[in-house]
């Protein structure tokens, strides 16, 4: 259609008048709840440039201290580390002169990480780890949708209704005015059993 | 850090074309928004927890909504038909003055398609969807939508000529 291309140009520099403000308002006071399911979040790019360079820097430190304690392992157990591969029985473990483990990994009973205390996911994820109120949970009806009448062998004819729901969960955090929002879809179908006469 | 309900944007980019399209649905500009919004309404409380919405899913719930409504309102004909004498299509575009007069005389052609093409060409002129998205929102098979688009732009091309003839001041540009 390349004869048609100048045209089609020319059409599209036409430009549809968009919504107008009343309109706009309308249209959110329709959607109600169902239009503050989904947020997105307003930031400069320089922002996300910069919460980019700092997450780089999370992961620095650890790999620093992975780096010293490697070499601090092999300084320490010289003779293990080079001449196990030598010397086979070497693995089987001296029971009477018993070392303590390599490294030790301090257990925290309340995280939820094995192996990371609270105290250090708090510093790492910079999200407190107490003072949470208790969860609040919501069940949201989207919408309804009469899908008729439907045929069971065995049983009696029914209606079908479908119900959306949202399940929504919000974990607050006063201290630092912090909130967490999961919001999950859900479906539920109802089989209303009719009576035949 | 500020936070805006993703509706708003995807509205903000789709709600003209939306409107466009409803309007040559409705015949009638306060019908083609309450066409659009009862049709983003429905769509956006299904989907609108995805984040992100196909337009082409919006575009077919309006045009059947319109087929539903139109149904209904049969004793409002009369009534639509005089507004479609009174709202022309160019008056759903933004203009400007130089492009003002040209515009309308390109517009008005566009009017004169038969509805099917017209709605084939805004569609894809306005509303940026492929041949396929095309073909699922009207019901159609890709090869009649492509034909539709393509009888439309030739007789776009066949009486733009004469339609900017009657505009002396309007360069004759299409028409070369």
């Amino acid at each position: 259609m390349r004869e048609f291309e100048e045209l089609e140009k020319e059409l599209q520099t036409f430009q549809p008048k968009p919504p107008t403000d009343a309109f706009t308002a309308r249209v959110a006071d329709a959607l109600g709840d169902s239009g503050d399911i989904s947020f997105r979040r307003v930031t400069s790019t320089p922002a996300v440039k910069k919460a980019k360079s700092k997450k780089l820097y999370l992961f620095i430190p650890p790999a620093l201290a992975m780096a010293a304690s490697l070499v601090w392992i092999f300084y320490i157990f010289p003779s293990q580390s080079l001449v196990l591969p030598k010397l086979p029985h070497s693995i089987i473990p001296d029971t009477q002169s018993h070392s303590p483990p390599l490294a030790s990994v301090d257990e925290d009973e309340a995280s939820p990480l094995h192996g990371v205390s609270l105290q250090e996911l708090q510093a790492h994820s910079g999200v407190p780890t107490n003072g949470w109120l208790d969860p609040q949970v919501q069940e949201r009806l989207i919408d309804r949708v009469d899908e008729g009448l439907i045929r069971r062998p065995g049983f009696a004819p029914g209606r079908q209704v479908r119900y959306h729901y949202i399940d929504e969960t919000l974990w607050k955090h006063p201290t630092s005015n912090t909130r967490i929002i999961s919001t999950t879809p859900r479906q539920e179908v109802l089989i209303l059993e009719l009576d035949l006469y | 850090m500020n936070t805006e309900p993703i509706w708003k944007s995807w509205f903000a980019r789709h709600g003209a074309k939306l409107l466009l399209f409803a309007r040559q649905q409705a015949r009638n500009p306060h019908d083609a928004e309450d066409l659009v919004q009862e049709a983003f309404v429905r769509i956006w409380r299904l989907y609108g927890h995805t984040g992100e919405v196909a337009p082409g899913l919006v575009y077919r719930a309006v045009r059947r909504l319109a087929i539903d409504w139109a149904r209904s309102l049969d004793r409002r004909k009369i009534r639509e038909q005089k507004v479609i004498a009174d709202s022309p299509l160019h008056e759903s575009f933004k203009f400007t003055i130089e492009q003002d007069e040209r515009q309308k005389s390109i517009l008005a052609v566009v009017e004169r398609l038969p509805p099917e093409q017209k709605e084939v060409l805004t569609l894809k002129i306005w509303g940026e969807l492929t041949f396929d998205e095309i073909g699922r929102t009207l019901d159609l098979s890709l090869n009649t939508v492509a034909s539709r688009y393509r009888y439309a732009l030739q007789k776009l091309k066949d009486w733009l000529p004469a339609e900017l003839e009657d505009s002396p001041n309007i360069e004759m540009k299409v028409a070369k």
